[in-house]
């Protein structure tokens, strides 16, 4: 039985008060087309829509042409004196406007002076922590390129220590075979092996007590549970365990999780889902990305923060600039560099508009990093980087146009 | 065939122009899509085997035209390849024209609402539509979109989840503004 909160049924409520539209078209004139459209296929027959509303904007013009008509012939003789009107509303806005800034100077000193302390500790705090994204890591790259040899890619993710947001990461067994339904099924039952989120400082991973089955043929997973399997109260732990597994799976092309207990019931009970057999993997959606790194944790991650569907790319480009100190998660654009955008076909090209702040380091190389995952999500096959004043940034030949990257947060396993 | 349309037309006209124009929100659309709809009833009752109620047969037609139309619609697009499936959200065909007069009549809630179903995907859109709308029953959705009763419970869950995600930021950015006020 799916379980709704007040939310839910509020949304329901106003769902079903959408009110009936009325079909203005006769039931005999639509008969009409019907029948000519089945009886002649090839020449098909619409509704003639009127117009409507350029008719009456260009009937409107025309009245008010007659009406101004007259008026026009004074138009001459009023000049000078509109000339005249017209200054002084200048000198008015000018004044006024000179009054604004003075105004805004004002309000921004007073913002400034009651601010200074709460600023001056963020700034500080941001500064140590960028200090620690560009030094801390050894590890050389936030992504896998497309060109990297294909050993077996695992996909897991964990939430934040807040959960708020949920990090993918990519296990690559480097001497690993190539990847088998079995291997694959033995790497997923076993990922809880090599998640260490206390050392990354993430949250627990929420997918426990369940044994996976791949089928890559058929693009499905079993996932087998115990009969007293829960995933606990709350629309939170449903999202986390929704999330992840879509995560985990997406990537593998993994269509549905099918779901059946050990004793062989084939539905389970999963909170807000009510009683499912299956579920089926989420399209991925527009994501930008940041930076990841807990004040005690071991390495950074880049972090997915999900996007509304109608979000461009410039504004996501602006939100990358943003920091969330709160959560821990950090600006992947410096906030002095700017970046312009502009599409062709599957391809986004960034323009620098401030060569001068970038060099060729570790905070350039995350930003062109984070900048190509945020490049993939919103549906890019390339990014090309234009007036960088550099030829390479990190790995990345950035005279060459650069493909999106096949994963993030690779972790080599070692076998 | 004039009496299996006029059968028809009596009997769930009024449902079938609601969920098409609904779905596609533009009136002059939607009476384009419902005679396609008719033409294939029409040629296709033949073929109909009652194993499934007449409504959830008509209603999958009509599902089946508005996806034929969204795929069109999308190949006329900039970066059509881009957008992989009918689960894609619908950024294309966003709220550009004027709302229909009776949506314009409704409370301002309502009205954000139905502006926010373009955010929802098709699929998501045709659970929402078909279940709360039409009151179909989990399974007679399922039937008419060819999903299983998990995948249509999966669907409704996300699309109530992006319509309440949606509604409730719209809510905390009226309350920001009346404490900036």
């Amino acid at each position: 039985m799916t379980s709704y909160d007040d939310k839910d049924k509020k949304i329901i409520d106003m769902l079903k008060s959408l009110p009936s539209i009325d079909d203005e078209q006769s039931k005999d004139e639509l008969y009409q087309r019907v029948i000519q459209n089945i009886e002649s296929p090839r020449n098909i027959k619409r509704k003639k829509h009127v117009m409507l509303f350029p008719i009456l904007a260009t009937a409107a013009a025309f009245l008010i042409g007659l009406i101004l008509l007259p008026g026009l012939f004074n138009e001459e003789a009023n000049e000078a004196n509109h000339f005249e009107k017209a200054n002084d509303i200048q000198h008015d806005d000018e004044g006024k406007s000179a009054d604004d800034q003075s105004n805004k100077e004002i309000h921004d000193a007073e913002s400034d002076t009651f601010d200074t302390d709460q600023a001056a500790i963020d700034e500080h705090d941001q500064e140590e922590r960028a200090e620690k994204v560009t030094e801390g890591d050894t590890f050389s790259s936030y992504v896998l390129k497309q060109s990297s040899e294909s050993q077996p890619l695992v996909y897991g993710a964990l939430p934040d220590q807040y959960a708020q947001y949920v990090i993918p990461m990519t296990f690559v067994y480097a001497n690993a075979e190539i990847a088998t339904d079995n291997a694959l099924t033995s790497f997923y039952n076993e990922l809880e092996k090599v998640l260490t989120p206390n050392e990354w400082g993430m949250g627990a991973f929420p997918i426990k007590d369940i044994t996976f089955q791949i089928d890559m043929k058929e693009n499905r997973v079993i996932a087998e549970v115990a009969d007293d399997f829960s995933i606990g109260d709350g629309s939170a732990r449903a999202y986390m365990f929704e999330k992840t597994l879509n995560m985990m799976f997406r990537p593998l092309g993994i269509q549905q999780v099918d779901f059946k207990t050990v004793s062989g019931k084939e539905t389970i009970e999963l909170g807000p889902f009510g009683e499912i057999d299956e579920m089926p993997i989420e399209e991925k959606g527009k994501a930008i990305y940041k930076m990841y790194y807990p004040d005690k944790a071991t390495r950074s991650f880049l972090l997915p923060v999900p996007q509304d569907e109608t979000i461009d790319i410039t504004t996501g480009i602006s939100l990358m600039k943003e920091n969330e100190l709160a959560n821990d998660v950090f600006a992947s654009i410096p906030e002095d560099v700017n970046l312009t955008a502009s599409v062709d076909e599957n391809v986004l090209i960034l323009s620098v508009v401030t060569p001068e702040k970038l060099e060729n380091d570790r905070d350039t190389q995350v930003m062109i990093e984070a900048m190509l995952m945020t490049a993939k999500d919103f549906g890019f096959t390339h990014v090309v980087v234009k007036n960088s004043g550099l030829e390479s940034i990190g790995p990345y030949d950035v005279t060459e146009k650069i493909a999106v990257p096949k994963a993030i947060n690779p972790i080599e396993i070692a076998q | 065939m004039k009496e299996l349309f006029d059968d028809i037309y009596e009997t769930y006209h009024h449902d079938l122009y609601r969920f098409i124009f609904y779905m596609v929100k533009d009136k002059e659309t939607a009476e384009d899509l419902i005679q396609d709809v008719y033409i294939k009833i029409l040629q296709s009752y033949h073929s109909y085997k009652g194993k499934s109620s007449l409504k959830t047969w008509i209603f999958s037609i009509a599902r089946h035209q508005t996806i034929d139309y969204f795929r069109s619609n999308q190949r006329k697009q900039k970066h059509v390849a881009q957008l992989p499936d009918w689960n894609e959200r619908q950024q294309h065909i966003q709220d550009t024209k004027p709302l229909p007069e009776e949506i314009t009549v409704l409370n301002e809630d309502i009205k954000r609402l139905y502006s926010y179903l373009d955010h929802c995907t098709p699929n998501q859109k045709s659970v929402l539509l078909l279940r709360y709308i039409h009151d179909f029953s989990i399974k007679e959705t399922a039937n008419i979109l060819n999903f299983s009763t998990s995948k249509v419970k999966t669907t409704q869950h996300r699309a109530l989840k992006v319509l309440k995600t949606l509604m409730s930021e719209e809510q905390r950015g009226d309350e920001d503004d009346i404490i900036r006020r």
